[in-house]
């Protein structure tokens, strides 16, 4: 029966062993014996004492007493005179008996804690050798199956078993596995550079006793190198996304500018020749020559819907660095009016800045982008007659832009997504458009750090952003004379 | 077409684009020679010596940047640039080489025109008179000769550096400074990083002499490029 092979096999070694001490014992009283006369006592006793030494150097602490007791017997009853005595008489032979069974056990001892050393070193290195080997694949791991692969290998040669929890870029994962223990799985934090990557759980495959100390060491040393291994990981995938990006951040960028170039060159030869066409009315039918007009105001208008587009794309994409410098909001304001109140003569804008506002720093042209924005949609939007208003004023913070008419308010309900793209005040209305304007004003203004709203005031629409005012630049100022 | 009218060199590689820039040019009662690229453009203009180049930026065998520097080596004749570009950088660029003023396409006709018109009528003056040293426009007049400034006959006071601010302003009327060239010129080149500087100053400048400071109508702001004085008040 096989269960009981291994306790009969270990047996019969020991009674195999015990037969040999007897068997050194009586070899050595043979040799000794026809030498009796011929040598003295003390050197017949070192050949016993040898035999011993031996006996307990290979074959263990039993039959090296053993061989001690046989020792003393064999020699009392060959050797000491009388012959053939019986032994144990002298307090002489309790001596030798002694000291034989002194040198046996000691050198059993030594033997065996040699041996122990020696077992224990070759664990380390196998231990050893497999944390090289797990390192060495987890150093190697592409993606997070590899490293998993790697610790289960490494596990299962412990006879456990193992899984991975990998933390996202967004999870916190805490150390709390101290505080919630499930019995029977040991969670091992996956601590890495400054942050955890993840856990480690582990279960023992055969029993459910928890881990022996010497297997929770190692499975410490594997978690540290998982965590590595993933932190490594994580790196490289960020650096490989951030290649990818700027990749397709160039693509974007020169598809956008041929695009624009492209299409601006068409409809520049559309509006200069419609243009020219419309400006010879002496020469033209009436009509001919408003029918050009109209070309040219529809090519204008498509010009404007591609601008639009086109910055639009470019405010999304992270290659449209702000060009901000400090300078005085009023700046802005005056070119934005001439551009607005250009359109139509009868254009005209109240403005209202607080006086002493501080530089403020802003790209010129996207922020002029935006107030011509909302006073073109001013504007279009107002009922004849209305008034127009653009005032800044410092609120806390901030300096706050607001762009109001007196008599047309936003539409109920629609406040809030006035700012998405493609969405507009009036679903049916007549009037040019194709809700981008709001849309790029709010792309502009969060680029700026700053905020975008609209609402209904006194009977009127509004909208108002808001731009951080942040240290302007040391500032010295010639005396006046 | 009268040999003494003025001549217009046009370098545009678009050739409806160059008909009816043309035709807007002999509407100004110009006379107008067309060129394809910077070579034939650098080529025409030496041996025609235009009195006004109106240059595409984007030319197909090199940049419109390069045609100004090197026709800057030898001529001072006014450029107006054409750009495609929305960029900036590309204004500035072709302003800094040595243009004076820019049309961004697409453009109507009535614009051209007035650009045209404007800038044939300074380079005549320049040629008639010089610069001179008496200049009005809106209710100020400065004379240069005895640094003084009034404003509805009222003196006004200037520091030093508005005083040469203005100047630098004054005898460039009508064309586009850019906001290096004017730091430069008031500042010293040492000074590029003081932007700021000359916005506060143009400030300081448009509240002692402009009638409305936040509605300017004679120095006016080219956003994002630089600075344009303007003599005469206009809707534009």
């Amino acid at each position: 029966m096989s269960f009981a092979f291994a306790p009969s096999f270990a047996s019969t070694r020991r009674v195999a062993d015990y037969l040999a001490a007897v068997a050194v014992c009586c070899l050595t009283a043979a040799v000794a014996l026809p030498l009796r006369d011929h040598l003295d006592l003390p050197d017949i006793v070192m050949l016993f004492l040898l035999a011993v030494f031996l006996v307990a150097t290979f074959l263990g602490r039993g039959p090296a007493i053993v061989a001690s007791l046989l020792s003393v017997a064999l020699f009392d009853y060959y050797f000491d005179t009388p012959h053939h005595l019986v032994f144990f008489g002298d307090t002489e032979h309790v001596l030798t008996f002694a000291i034989m069974l002194a040198v046996g056990l000691v050198t059993a001892q030594l033997v065996s804690r040699a041996a122990a050393k020696a077992d224990d070193a070759q664990a380390r290195e196998r231990e050893t050798r497999q944390l090289y080997e797990v390192a060495r694949d987890m150093a190697g791991a592409r993606d997070v199956t590899q490293v998993l692969e790697a610790a289960r290998r490494y596990l299962s040669d412990r006879r456990l078993s193992g899984n991975l929890v990998v933390a996202g870029d967004d999870d916190h994962l805490t150390d709390h596995a101290e505080d919630h223990p499930v019995p029977g799985i040991a969670s091992f934090p996956l601590h890495a550079g400054t942050r955890v990557r993840g856990a480690l759980a582990v279960t023992p495959l055969d029993d459910h006793a928890g881990l022996a100390d010497a297997q929770h060491k190692a499975v410490e040393a594997l978690a540290s190198l998982a965590a590595l291994a993933l932190e490594r990981i994580h790196y490289a995938e960020a650096a490989q996304r951030a290649e990818l990006m700027v990749a397709d951040e160039r693509l974007r960028s020169s598809v956008l500018s041929s695009l624009s170039h492209d299409l601006r060159t068409p409809l520049t030869t559309l509006v200069g020749l419609a243009d020219t066409l419309a400006e010879q009315r002496g020469t033209l039918p009436a009509d001919a020559a408003e029918t050009a007009g109209i070309i040219r105001d529809q090519a204008q208008a498509m010009h404007k819907l591609l601008s639009d587009l086109l910055d639009m794309a470019r405010l999304k994409s992270a290659s449209a660095p702000l060009r901000r410098g400090w300078q005085p909001f009023e700046d802005v304001v005056g070119s934005s009016l001439r551009l607005a109140e250009n359109v139509a003569t009868d254009r005209h804008v109240m403005i209202d800045l607080a006086p002493d506002l501080p530089l403020i720093f802003f790209d010129a042209v996207l922020i002029e982008r935006v107030l011509c924005n909302l006073l073109d949609n001013a504007f279009k939007y107002a009922r004849p007659g209305a008034r127009i208003s653009l005032a800044a004023r410092l609120a806390s913070a901030h300096l706050e832009v607001s762009v109001c008419n007196d008599g047309s308010e936003f539409p109920a309900g629609r406040i809030e997504s006035m700012f998405d793209l493609f969405v507009r005040g009036t679903n049916e209305s007549c009037i040019p458009g194709a809700g981008l304007g709001l849309a790029i004003c709010k792309a502009i203004v969060e680029a700026h750090g700053g905020s975008i709203w609209a609402e209904n005031h006194a009977g009127g629409a509004c909208v108002r952003f808001t731009l951080p005012c942040l240290t302007p630049p040391p500032v010295a100022i010639e005396d006046e004379p | 077409m009268n040999p003494q009218s003025p001549l217009a060199l046009v370098v545009e590689d678009e050739p409806q684009i160059r008909r009816f820039v043309c035709s807007a040019l002999r509407d100004e009662s110009c006379r107008a020679s067309e060129a394809g690229s910077v070579t034939q453009g650098l080529d025409l203009a030496a041996r025609e010596r235009p009195d006004l180049v109106v240059l595409d930026l984007g030319l197909p065998d090199r940049d419109g940047v390069d045609f100004i520097r090197e026709l800057r080596v030898w001529s001072a004749v006014p450029v107006l640039v054409l750009s495609a570009r929305t960029e900036e950088s590309d204004k500035i660029a072709a302003l800094d080489a040595g243009a004076d003023d820019y049309l961004t396409k697409p453009f109507s006709v009535g614009e051209l025109r007035a650009r045209v018109r404007a800038m044939l009528r300074r380079s005549q003056m320049q040629g008639d008179t010089g610069a001179g040293a008496l200049h009005a426009f809106g209710d100020v007049e400065v004379d240069l000769l005895r640094r003084s400034i009034r404003r509805a006959g009222v003196e006004v006071h200037l520091t030093p550096l508005e005083y040469n601010l203005l100047v630098q302003l004054l005898t460039n009327p009508g064309r586009v400074l850019t906001h290096h060239r004017l730091i430069d010129k008031v500042w010293g080149p040492a000074s590029r990083e003081k932007d700021h500087y000359l916005r506060i100053y143009v400030a300081r400048l448009r509240q002692k002499l402009e009638a409305d400071p936040a509605r300017p109508r004679h120095i006016l702001t080219e956003t994002g490029v630089g600075y344009r004085f303007q003599l005469q008040a206009s809707t534009r």
